[in-house]
């Protein structure tokens, strides 16, 4: 409803107007509100009465503007709502922006137009949506907007509902009206939001309406009843036709429906709807609207489906040529081969005026379609004799409604005589197959016209009479035994047998099984119910009676004997078996059941069970019915056929015709929501963490590492949102060692694991008084994040009520600045690399692969002005500033998530290398300061990160070799020393080799770009390229491979024999990788060395170091056993689903069938386990190696499609479960010290049951029911026992 | 003695406060799941599941989760209870509810409880009490079958609809990757120059 036609004036100059203010004749600004409005060009507004000055400038600030205006007017069609007002000499001039002083006097009026807006196309918008929307609207706002501010504005509103159109079908606005509020129903202003929210949580609600938001525009096919053009409660056919209907009679009542005539029961059993046309494929022409069949399987059919995707309409080839006027035979035939080819658009998608299609976003070439034959229109081409209202005087009705369809009108065009009191024309265009005999609607109101739905010609084959007549009979039968009772509306009236049943009925009983085992329990019930009386008078002594049995001791012997067939409870011999029961007791214990089931309603328990806001169970009901499998064949049709036509040469508007972009775009929503909708089937198993998402110890390590220098005395750290609670506990433990005395509190809805200071809470409710002064108070870490954060931005909003000094946060990027806020924070540090890739788990997920663990959310540290120089200054010193983050690309990124950092402590805080500076030297000191090896790599040049992961190698090889005293009479080649020296270190880390092979291969990435290293550009160099960094400290590699050698069946002997078959399995592994690589190390090591020369000086460095043997000498063990432990026991949880989702490629290469069977190397490798390690290591190294490209490689990881996959990369899939599933270990604070029997080697192929080639979705159907239990569908967590159990079958 | 019984007992009503009665479980959930799914709130003890004496034998009836405290099995049962919570499988929360002590098949004697077993003769008047009761328990289980019964049949036509209405979804999202899978839908998009997909 446009208020206002777009005329000419809008071509005169000054268009618009920017930093505007309105001011009356004694300059004092007012609201433009003030002025009259000029609902449409017909009715001028006088407007000598008041007169304003507009003020401000127009031309994009180039004009300053000073103009007597008389009146103002609203236009409501467009994306956005636009306000113009009149001046004097009758030019519209567009309001923009205000200027800042003068938006508070408008307010009102601006959150008014812009509600009546939001309405006007979401009619059915609850008030909570309203605010929703009009909050993220006006962000600027100082109040936020409120119902009062509608209040101000009560007549306008009044007025633009009375002018009709879709705000009068708004339900909110209706209800406002009727409710004809009084201004400031809460005094406070400071929770305006209170006037709209009345019961519900604000988080839930706003994330639950964002949702809404999202479903409300997948509405591209009509949701208007088939039968009756009317809105309301509808049941989709899932089958091709694409037609909703209303299917209970009280859901037609407005329209005077005659409805599909079923009951709620009905619908509520009914999985999938599917209309009798759909049901025979026998669909009505939507021309001459006789029955044809549309099954083109055996090239039979006789109408065809229009291929455009929301259109659902068939035709006969014949019909439409005579439609369309095709004299010329040969076109006709052309044109017929078309539709039957099924890739004919109807004439429907023409406009018949001007022949051209439709644009829906132009509201002026948005089309109108006629509902009962394909005529439509340009909304600017309509006749005048489809009118929206009656005019008396030319005797025209009206023909067309607007808001009933999505973005169309619905008209009847004038061929179509409307029926006076239905306001439609006759309703008999729907024609289901077989109803000889017209369903009996009791429309009390009147009769609907009903005699032309039976009387088709169209009748069916022969063969399919044969099997409608045995159909028949079967749904009469079916029908007699299960509905007599029932207060269905469905007439029972029989005119033979055939006809009696209705439709659907016959049809019910055939989609729904479940229906049919119905039956037998209804009839024998039936039965039991005759032969009552029969029984009963038999015994009167019930055996379920035992009052009467004990008076009657005859009964008592006599009970046996009187239904001995039924009631064997027999007084006489001890009973073993369970005795059945008689009827009696029967139907009463099935009444009782009823009755117990009648009282649970399923509004009850959604209404118990309140899902935590993160938990999307909105969109999952909606999924289920309206996204139909008719839709989606369609729509999927639709767009290869668009497809076809733009390749072959067609137009843009051909093919939009088919299928516009939001049917593609659609096909990408439904293809999430029926994932979110699929994800407790098929991850059911994990599907026990409300949607929670926790930072992973290690991380969160990281995090206090960083965070604890700038605690102080007597702080409170407050986690708001603490999950497993670990961060309280770390930061306490940190804060202890360097000798703070802090306090903790932390929040969460949910139990907490750890009890530390806990408290079972809503963030929300926390109260101000609670907590100590902002002074004291370190706030934050990982709020839930909501839908488009919209939770983040509620629990930032919270602790911002707290003005803590600092406050930490690891929330999504679109989450709303602090320094953007009216808060005075200022951002000391932000660093995405920390939380980047999956540093999270989620304890069960329904979308564990979204968009935020792909996009990793930054940490960041805020902290309030009065501190932020003394925090700037801590955060210098220990050089935090540098990980502000520049230039964070997508290949680390990338790689980071497939690296998730190690548990161990020995990973640092710190980022002791800077861009700029020597990063070796400070990384250096800081090492030595801290006893922690240098991570924060992310933003190093590529020696720097080849420095680092040198020495952190080097440091655990330190630590090795000095452990166990070099042996240095290994013989290995050097490639498996190597592998050794990467595993070992890495091991010694504490799974930090993640770190190290990031860094690696962000170097690589870099040394390939760089000009300099275009020699080793050879495919196979790229390998000894990768190499080069470990190359260049081969002295300490050999050191450390030897002693290894040495120490290691110390160590582990029983391990090696527990693990023997992994072991093997693994030196295969390792054999292919060496093999694949030796021909690469021998000869270029110089090449190899050159690039990194700046390496060098870092062996001094880590020799001066390995005088501190303590520092790593016993970490590694620690860190093996668990990593080792891990990778036994962890492998098959929920972890490998979930990270087969969220990373698919990573995955994706865990095939056991490509591991080979040779064990080439075996013989060298004298100690299995370390074996293991070393080929976890190794690895990852590959991981970095394999791609040729750097790019390819990434893309290899999201999506290994992308890549031609080297044998080698085939590894990855271990060291990465590993990790994860040692990380889980950690997570549950579970210590393996003992190893079970469990051989790694079945973690890939565990995990291979996830078909990697679909990322998220297995490739046989889920497994149905909670038989879907298997093995790989676990949820996280230790599960030794079970794994054990499994080891059998994955062995294989 | 008594003492020490009473000890005993007092050990194990501690062990019942504390543990957590999950109802409405699926059989396929073993132990492990069981025990990783009550992990998040706090380290669980033991879970043990309770037999099913009177239905089918592998039907467990619930399952018993011992926390480590008894605070903490309280915070189990109001977390579980406020929101639904599954447990392996199928869209069906469970329940928990405090474990009672008869729960415990293993449970000690309660102290000064005593059973006396006697033979009762036909003729006293006790004879027919005896009687009573025991055809009460017999017609119970009677009941408590077919109930089992019943439900089951429900459980399973539920489960069917389920099955079923996954089956469809799967399908329907098997025809849109295929669709995404072979490119086309992109190569769509980018003649519509739509630049936003939510994927790739």
């Amino acid at each position: 409803m446009a208020f206002v036609d777009d005329d000419e004036e809008e071509d005169s100059v000054p268009l618009s107007a920017s930093g505007y203010y309105f001011e009356d004749d004694d300059k004092v600004p007012v609201s433009f509100a003030r002025l009259p409005i000029q609902w449409s060009e017909k009715e001028k507004v006088d407007g000598n009465a008041a007169g304003l000055y507009l003020r401000g400038t127009s031309d994009n600030g180039l004009m300053p503007l000073h103009r007597r205006v008389k009146a103002w007017r609203f236009d409501l069609s467009n994306f956005s709502p636009e306000i113009s007002v009149l001046t004097k000499d009758n030019v519209w001039i567009k309001l923009e922006k205000p200027r800042k002083s003068y938006v508070d006097l408008i307010r009102t009026a601006l959150v008014t137009v812009r509600s009546l807006h939001f309405l006007r196309r979401n009619p059915q918008a609850s008030d909570k949506s309203l605010l929703e929307h009009l909050s993220k609207s006006f962000k600027a706002f100082e109040v936020k907007p409120s119902q009062n501010d509608l209040v101000d504005h009560f007549d306008l509103i009044g007025e633009a509902v009375k002018r009709g159109g879709k705000l009068a079908k708004s339900k909110f606005l209706l209800a406002f009206l009727a409710k004809k509020p009084t201004k400031k129903r809460l005094p406070d202003e400071e929770h305006p939001k209170d006037d709209f929210i009345v019961e519900d949580d604000s988080t839930v609600a706003s994330d639950e309406d964002a949702l809404d938001d999202d479903d409300d525009d997948d509405d591209m096919f009509e949701s208007v009843c088939a039968f009756c053009d009317n809105g309301g409660e509808l049941l989709c056919c899932e089958g091709s036709c694409l037609r909703s209907f209303h299917a209970t009679k009280e859901d037609g009542e407005d329209s005077q429906c005659k409805t599909l005539g079923l009951t709620k029961m009905q619908v509520e059993a009914t999985p999938k709807y599917f209309c009798p046309n759909c049901e025979h494929k026998i669909h009505s022409c939507f021309i001459c609207k006789k029955l044809g069949s549309s099954d083109n399987s055996t090239g039979a059919a006789e109408v065809f489906q229009c291929v455009s995707a929301t259109c659902g309409y068939f035709y006969h080839p014949s019909c439409v040529t005579k439609r369309l006027r095709v004299g010329n035979k040969e076109e006709a035939d052309a044109i017929e081969t078309q539709i039957i080819a099924g890739e004919f658009t109807c004439p429907l998608h023409k406009c018949s005026v001007c022949k051209k299609g439709e644009v829906k976003t132009d509201p002026k070439l948005q089309f109108a379609v006629c509902r009962r034959c394909p005529k439509s229109y340009h909304r600017k081409c309509l006749p005048r004799a489809i009118s929206f209202e009656d005019i008396e005087e030319d005797d025209i009705i009206t023909r067309a409604w607007d808001g009933l369809l999505n973005n169309r009108v619905l008209i009847y065009c004038e061929q179509h005589e409307i029926d006076e009191e239905l306001k439609t024309p006759r309703r008999d265009h729907v024609k289901f197959p077989y109803t000889e005999e017209e369903k009996v609607f009791t429309s009390e109101k009147r009769k609907i016209p009903e005699s032309h739905v039976g009387r088709d010609k169209a009748r069916p084959n022969l063969k399919n009479l044969a099997s409608r007549d045995t159909c028949g009979k079967a749904s009469e039968k079916s029908h007699r035994s299960s509905f007599t009772s029932s207060k269905d509306g469905v007439s029972t009236k029989k005119h033979g047998v055939v006809s009696s049943v209705p439709d659907h009925l016959r049809k019910r009983k055939e989609v729904d099984p479940s229906r049919r085992s119905n039956l037998a329990p209804n009839k024998s019930q039936k039965m039991m119910e005759y032969g009552e009386p029969r029984e009963a008078g038999k015994k009167k002594v019930e055996v379920n009676e035992p009052r009467e049995a004990v008076k009657n001791k005859v009964g008592v012997k006599e009970a046996p004997k009187s239904d001995k067939s039924k009631v064997s409870i027999s007084s006489k011999e001890p009973v073993s078996e369970i005795p059945t029961l008689d009827n009696d007791s029967q139907r009463r214990l099935l009444a009782i059941m009823k009755e117990s089931t009648e009282e649970i309603t399923m509004d009850d328990i959604l209404k118990k069970y309140k899902g935590p806001s993160t938990y999307k169970s909105s969109t999952m009901n909606a999924v289920s019915k309206t996204i139909t499998m008719g839709k989606i064949a369609g729509s999927v049709q639709a767009v290869q056929t668009a497809l076809k036509r733009l390749e072959e040469g067609g137009s843009i508007e051909d093919a939009i015709a088919v299928c516009g972009p939001e049917v593609l775009s659609q096909i990408y929503k439904w293809k999430d929501k029926l994932k979110v909708y699929l994800a407790p089937f098929i991850h059911g198993a994990r599907y026990s963490s409300f949607g929670r998402h926790f930072t992973k110890p290690d991380k969160l390590q990281q995090i206090v590492d960083r965070l604890h220098w700038y605690a102080e005395d007597s702080d409170m750290i407050v986690d708001f949102c603490c999950g497993a609670n670990d961060f309280s506990c770390l930061m306490k433990t940190k804060l202890e060692e360097t000798g703070k005395k802090c306090l903790y509190k932390n929040y969460d809805l949910f139990q907490a694991k750890n009890d530390f200071n806990f408290e079972k809470r809503d963030w929300m409710t926390v109260r101000k008084e609670e907590l100590p002064p902002g002074e004291r108070l370190i706030m934050g870490l990982n709020p839930p994040f909501g839908f488009n954060a919209s939770l983040a931005n509620t629990f930032v909003d919270k602790a911002l009520e707290f003005r803590p000094k600092i406050l930490i946060l690891i929330v999504p990027p679109e989450t709303e600045r602090l320094d953007k806020k009216k808060s005075s924070y200022v951002l000391i540090w932000e660093d995405d690399a920390v939380v980047s890739g999956k540093s999270f788990y989620l304890p069960g997920s329904i979308n564990g692969d979204d968009s935020w663990n792909l996009v990793s959310p930054p940490l960041s540290l805020w902290s309030r002005s009065d501190f932020a120089a003394k925090h700037k200054d801590i955060a210098e010193r220990h050089n935090h500033l540098t990980s502000v983050v520049e230039n964070s690309n997508f290949v680390e990124e990338a790689d980071a998530s497939m690296h998730p950092l190690g548990a161990s402590d020995r990973i640092c805080d710190d980022t002791p290398t800077r861009r700029d500076n020597s990063p070796f030297e400070n990384g250096e000191n800081s090492r030595l300061e801290n006893e922690d090896v240098p991570m924060e790599i992310d933003e190093l040049e590529v020696a720097d990160c080849v420095n680092n992961i040198l020495r952190s190698e080097k440091i655990e090889a330190r630590g090795t070799v000095n452990h166990h005293q070099l042996d240095h009479s290994s013989r290995r080649s050097q490639l498996e020393k190597e592998k050794k020296t990467k595993d070992y270190s890495g091991r010694m880390l504490g799974k930090s080799v993640d770190w190290k092979n990031k860094d690696m291969d962000e170097d690589r990435g870099e040394l390939n770009i760089r000009p300099e290293s275009s020699e080793v550009n050879i495919p196979e160099t790229t390998l000894s390229d990768r190499q080069s960094p470990v190359r260049s400290s081969s002295d300490d590699i050999f050191a450390v491979c030897t002693s290894i050698s040495n120490t290691t069946p110390q160590r582990s002997d029983e391990l090696v024999e527990a693990y023997l078959p992994a072991i093997t399995r693994k030196k295969s592994n390792v054999g292919k990788d060496t093999r694949e690589h030796v021909p690469d190390i021998g000869k270029p090591e110089e090449m190899r060395n050159r690039p990194t020369s700046s390496v060098r000086p870092s062996r001094e460095d880590v020799y001066t170091v390995r005088a501190s043997p303590a520092n790593t000498g016993q970490k590694p063990y620690e860190a093996f056993e668990q990593s080792y432990g891990a990778t036994a026991s962890h492998f098959n949880d929920g972890l490998a689903a979930k990270y087969c989702i969220g990373i698919g490629g990573g995955y994706k290469m865990s095939d056991p069938l490509l591991i080979p069977d040779q064990f080439p190397l075996a013989s060298s490798l004298r100690n299995g386990s370390n074996e293991m390690f070393d080929y976890r290591g190794y690895s990852d190294l590959n991981r970095g190696v394999s791609p040729r490209e750097y790019s390819q490689q990434y893309g290899g990881h999201m999506d290994p499609m992308l890549a031609p996959l080297p044998p080698n990369l085939v590894d990855n899939a271990f060291p990465l479960q590993q990790r994860y599933a040692s990380h889980f270990d950690e997570m549950n604070y579970q210590r393996i010290s003992s190893f079970p029997s469990q051989t790694p080697m079945q973690q890939p192929s565990g995990s291979s049951i996830y078909d990697p080639s679909r990322p998220g979705f297995p490739s046989q159907p889920p497994p149905s029911g909670d038989s879907g239990m298997t093995p790989m569908g676990f949820a996280p967590g230790p599960n030794y026992p079970y794994i054990n159990r499994s080891g059998g079958w994955l062995n294989d | 003695m008594a003492n020490r019984e009473e000890e005993k007992y007092d050990e194990f009503l501690k062990k019942v406060r504390r543990t957590v009665y999950v109802d409405e479980l699926t059989p396929h959930a073993p132990k492990s799941v069981l025990e990783s799914a009550f992990n998040q709130f706090g380290t669980v003890k033991d879970v043990r599941f309770l037999p099913n004496y009177l239905g089918p034998k592998e039907l467990p009836i619930g399952a018993l989760v011992e926390m480590e405290t008894e605070e903490k099995a309280k915070a189990v049962i109001e977390t579980v209870s406020q929101f639904p919570f599954m447990v392996g499988g199928m869209p069906r929360p469970v329940r928990a509810n405090t474990a009672k002590p008869e729960m415990f098949c293993d449970r000690p004697r309660k102290p000064g409880r005593r059973i006396q077993c006697r033979w009762i003769d036909p003729s006293s008047t006790e004879y027919e009490k005896a009687k009573k009761a025991k055809r009460l328990v017999l017609k119970h289980t009677a009941e408590a079958a077919f109930v089992t019964k019943k439900q089951l049949e429900d459980a399973e036509k539920l489960a069917k609809q389920q099955s079923e209405t996954v089956t469809t979804h799967h399908e329907k999202i098997e025809i849109i990757d295929k669709l995404i899978n072979t490119g086309v839908a992109q190569k769509l998009a980018s003649r519509y120059n739509m630049k936003s997909l939510p994927y790739r």
